[in-house]
């Protein structure tokens, strides 16, 4: 249980430093861009922390820009495809069963894709950069934001109070939206925690090989690709920095989607101990 | 393994002979004392039982004894002697040559006692081959079948090749029990061996333990929360309640002379063929109390119908009950300043309910 | 780059009759057969119909109208779409997977001219991965403490490494312009080896198979690097699961037993622990896979590697798409076979699903 604290305070702390560098980056977009050739490759030091790239571009501004990028496209790329995902899975639960059953083929179809290679089929098909790249990303965590929570809301329906609510005669989407919907909260929050990673990862993944974020946009794949031709004549910095970046982001949501489940059956177990030992030390019942 | 005897006490002379001994044995898990100095003599030969709620400590008293507490449990006092060894807990290697040839172990729930992807022959035979490295295949294979046969299991040769899901959960635990009796243990112990079985089956699994006992004069320590069970089958019982041993007792006074109040109450929880239906069965108030916050006193104190101001002041002394049921050198120990009184009113009222609060 | 870190799936249920067996592969092979129709119709949609002309990538734009309608109709673009669908599933079940738009060549020999170099990428980061993963679990789970918790830290930061970063600080701190140890990016072999003779197409197996010592210790360095990068995720993934695994199962009642009978904590935990542990992991084949299939595409340039990833992404850079659609849906086909065969293994290596003809 220690551990799980640790574990989650570490994720909050890391994840809290990445928001302000995210915040600086918001201030230093022209400074990212800015080419100054008579300052190029300079190595990390005091003037630039992390060194300028071919162009003389600062890259800690670049790695700055770049975690605001992150940070707002992994988040946005898992708001939309969770939301879709929702949709989904509300008319799996609640829809007719022909549909879910067809449904449920299709997700598992969309899912037999590598993530990777989905969203850059999809990015591909409508024509490559950052924003093609999301659309690319959403589709791939549609499917599996859709099959876990229709799960969850073809349990719900079996709930009582669904069933009660179904007796006093609600609509059906009126059922959805008050009663399923808050049931799956929990697990929605989970999924969005457990896929944020995940997304980050093929989003510069998409963009190292050409199809997502291009060249002058300071993403961090798009960086690491750049820095590659400098890596071999020394200029090590230019692609270890963005690199850097993207495995603490994506180590830091992953500990925090790590420990949510601990941290939640720790207070539950706190919850349920508490009440026992009450009952032990009340009186004893007198027997008849 | 050295061979000291036990440290001199009032029952040296029976120690002397027996299969395995524990004196003032002590368990704790982190700062909780679970076993807080339990007293334990075997015989060859004899079955003894240990019977409690649960959660009084008898499950880890038969773990702690063979050595094999969950992680974060420790034998925190006492000595323990198997066959006239003492018992070293800190020594792993002779714990290993001990557990299986001198001391072993039948556990509660046979479905999940045996391992599913390994052969039920393959599981004896681990047995065997661990004491017997130099047997042949053959004889493995000889002696595996034998054991089967000798614990009611048709077919032998056929079912070593079987494994544990195509077994019933009677035929898992004679299974188990030719595992623990593979070769040829001074002592058996029993873990709730009969409670996740039927009715039926459970009596099978009682006798087949009653016969070992008779051919292979193996010792057999019976734990169970079921004191009709171990009325039945031992020829001693050991009853504990948080984490001691609060009443030994020969089987044959049990009924008549039990002299705990919280033996008393057991008793009174066990339909008894012949009595009336009127005649309600009784319970226990409360729950027992957690072992990390113990009462003042005795422990059973806040539950007992026959508590006494002092009661809670200080630890109950040992009566020695004299029974007459008794054969000479059987002990009858009660855990309890009233002991005589409770004794004194079950024979005059045949009641097995205790004097109402006053 | 799928791989979310749950653990085993359901345990096994108890074997079935025989009868419920049959019927249960039938409705299984109709679904894994409805899972690739809807995957190639997804693969279809995304990659054919969607992406607009294909003749016009073809024959670029400044092409006459002509010369256009002329590809159109060597391509069957101007019939039907469900026509053009079926024409694209047999294309592709026959092994034709047409002509790269940008230089010609036959995108079929291209795969297969490629595929050994990744084939061996990826066999080799499987063993680095499994072997990695079946010692730090087993030794996690054994010995619990401080290594345990190293190696869950380590394990959950590999799980969100980009592979292509971590090549390229492989290549910066052991390659050529590090520490010297390994060759960087420098393909297959040192270019004054000749490759060994052809059996496998492994630089490996065959360097050994020719009796070129040489060849098979310059193969494997050139491989140390990228397979460690393509393994760094499966090893990651799979020591979280059979750390998991094992916990559970040391806490069943049989290894108790197994222990009362007088066998050691190691060896009861060596036979009886990691035997439990292993069976569920098998069916995670298809997430491994995937995630070496990504990892090959992604790893492969770094390190000049000449296999299908490179293909992939040089095919990605010229806009063509016939090489792009064989990888993607092949990638697919890949995964749900994979999927397929470990049920099957798992449901042989299993007691408990195994299907037992003639006894009741």
């Amino acid at each position: 249980m220690k551990g799980t604290r640790v574990q989650a305070g570490t994720a909050v702390v890391l994840l809290a430093v990445l928001v302000l560098l995210a915040v600086a980056g918001i201030f230093l977009r022209g400074t990212a861009t800015t080419v100054d050739v008579a300052n190029a490759l300079v190595p990390p030091g005091p003037g630039h922390w992390f060194g300028t790239d071919a162009q003389g571009r600062d890259v800690f501004a670049r790695v700055a820009v770049g975690t605001s990028i992150a940070l707002a496209s992994g988040l946005g790329a898992v708001a939309v495809g969770g939301g879709l995902g929702l949709v989904i899975a509300l008319v799996c639960g609640l829809g007719p069963r022909w549909l879910d059953a067809v449904l449920v083929r299709l997700l598992d179809a969309v899912m037999a894709f590598p993530a990777l290679l989905l969203a850059l089929a999809v990015t591909m098909a409508f024509g490559t950069g950052l924003l093609t790249a999301l659309v690319g990303v959403v589709v791939t965590v549609v499917p599996v934001f859709a099959r876990t929570l229709r799960a969850e809301a073809r349990r719900a329906t079996s709930e009582p109070f669904v069933q009660a609510a179904r007796t006093i005669g609600l609509s059906t989407p009126h059922l959805a939206v008050r009663h399923v919907v808050p049931y799956l909260g929990t697990t929605f929050s989970v999924q969005t925690a457990a896929n944020v990673g995940n997304v980050i990862l093929v989003l510069s993944g998409l963009s190292f090989i050409g199809v997502g974020a291009q060249p002058p946009t300071p993403e961090w794949g798009a960086m690491i690709t750049e820095g590659l031709q400098n890596a071999l004549t020394g200029q090590w910095w230019i692609g270890v920095f963005p690199g850097l970046a993207l495995l603490v982001t994506v180590v830091a949501v992953n500990l925090l989607a790590d420990s949510i489940p601990a941290v939640r059956a720790a207070r539950l177990a706190r919850r349920r101990t508490s009440r026992p030992r009450r009952e032990a030390t009340a009186p004893a019942p007198v027997e008849a | 393994m050295s061979t000291s005897v036990s440290a001199p006490s009032d029952r040296s002379a029976r120690s002397d002979r027996s299969a395995l001994s524990a004196e003032g044995l002590r368990v704790a898990y982190g700062d909780v004392e679970v076993v807080r100095g339990v007293d334990l003599v075997v015989r060859p030969g004899e079955k003894v039982g240990v019977v409690g709620e649960s959660g009084c400590g008898k499950s880890t008293v038969a773990l702690a004894l063979m050595g094999l507490l969950a992680s974060g449990g420790a034998v925190t006092g006492g000595v323990v002697s198997v066959a006239g060894g003492r018992v070293d807990y800190r020594d792993e290697k002779a714990l290993d040559r001990m557990r299986g040839s001198q001391l072993s172990l039948v556990f509660q729930d046979p479905l999940t006692s045996l391992d599913p992807v390994k052969t039920i022959g393959s599981q004896i035979a681990e047995a065997l081959r661990r004491h017997n490295p130099r047997m042949s295949r053959a004889a493995v294979r000889a002696r595996c079948a034998e054991l089967l046969t000798a614990v009611g299991v048709p077919e032998p040769e056929r079912r070593l090749r079987q494994y544990p899901h195509e077994f019933s959960g009677g035929m898992r635990q004679r299974a188990l029990i030719a595992i623990a009796v593979a070769n040829d243990p001074a002592v058996l112990i029993a873990d709730e061996p009969t409670t996740a079985l039927d009715v039926t089956t459970q009596a099978q699994v009682v006798e087949l333990l009653d016969s070992l006992v008779d051919r292979l004069g193996v010792a057999v320590v019976l734990v169970t929360h079921d004191i009709g069970l171990v009325s039945e089958f031992c020829d001693r019982v050991m009853v504990m309640y948080a984490g001691r041993v609060v009443e030994e007792v020969p089987s044959a006074a049990l009924f008549d002379g039990a002299a705990h109040p919280y033996t008393r109450a057991l008793l009174g929880s066990l339909p008894v063929p012949g009595r009336p239906r009127s005649d309600d069965l009784t319970w226990i108030p409360g729950a027992p109390p957690p072992l990390a916050a113990l009462p003042a006193g005795c422990s059973f104190a806040p539950r007992c119908t026959w508590a006494q101001p002092e009661c809670s002041a200080g630890q109950p002394p040992r009566v020695v009950v004299p029974s007459p049921g008794t054969t000479t050198g059987e002990v009858h120990v009660a855990e309890c300043r009233r002991a005589l009184e409770v004794v004194a009113s079950s024979r005059s009222d045949e009641s097995t309910e205790g004097e109402p609060r006053g | 780059m799928t791989i979310t870190t749950t653990t085993a799936g359901a345990r096994p249920r108890r074997a079935p009759a025989l009868g419920g067996a049959l019927k249960r592969a039938a409705t299984g092979l109709l679904g894994v057969l409805m899972t690739l129709l809807l995957a190639s119709v997804v693969s279809f949609v995304v990659l054919r119909a969607v992406p607009g002309d294909p003749a016009r990538l073809i024959v670029g734009p400044l092409a006459t109208p002509d010369v256009l309608a002329g590809v159109r109709a060597q391509l069957g673009l101007d019939d039907p779409l469900w026509l053009q669908y079926l024409r694209y599933v047999r294309d592709f079940a026959t092994l034709q997977w047409g002509y790269s738009y940008s230089n010609g060549a036959d995108v079929t020999a291209v795969m297969a001219a490629r595929l050994p170099a990744t084939l061996e990428l990826a066999l080799w980061a499987f063993l680095f991965a499994v072997v990695g993963a079946v010692v730090v679990a087993t030794l996690a789970s054994f010995r619990g403490g401080a290594f345990a918790t190293v190696a869950k830290v380590v394990s959950l930061v590999g799980l969100g490494t980009p592979q292509f970063w971590v090549a390229l600080v492989l290549i910066l701190v052991l390659g050529s312009s590090g520490l010297g140890v390994l060759p960087g990016p420098s393909g297959r072999l040192t270019s004054f080896l000749e490759p060994p003779a052809h059996v496998t197409g492994l630089y490996t197996v065959d360097g050994l198979l020719a009796g070129q010592p040489i060849v098979f210790s310059d193969a494997l360095a050139h491989l140390a690097l990228p397979a460690i990068s393509l393994a760094i995720i499966p090893g990651a993934f799979l020591t979280r699961l059979l750390t998991a695994n094992q916990n559970d199962v040391a806490r069943s009642p049989f290894v108790t037993v197994v222990r009362s009978k007088g066998v050691s904590r190691w060896a009861a935990h060596r036979r009886h622990v990691l035997h439990n542990a292993l069976l569920p992991s098998v069916s995670s084949a298809g997430l491994v896979l995937a995630s070496l299939i990504t990892g090959s595409v992604l790893v492969e340039s770094v390190f000049n590697w000449p296999g299908i990833g490179q293909v992939l992404v040089q095919g990605i850079q010229r806009q063509d798409f016939a090489v792009v659609q064989a990888f993607v849906l092949l990638s697919a086909v890949l995964y749900v076979a994979a999927n397929t065969v470990a049920d099957i293994a798992v449901a042989l290596l299993d007691p408990r699903l195994r299907v037992r003809g003639g006894s009741k």
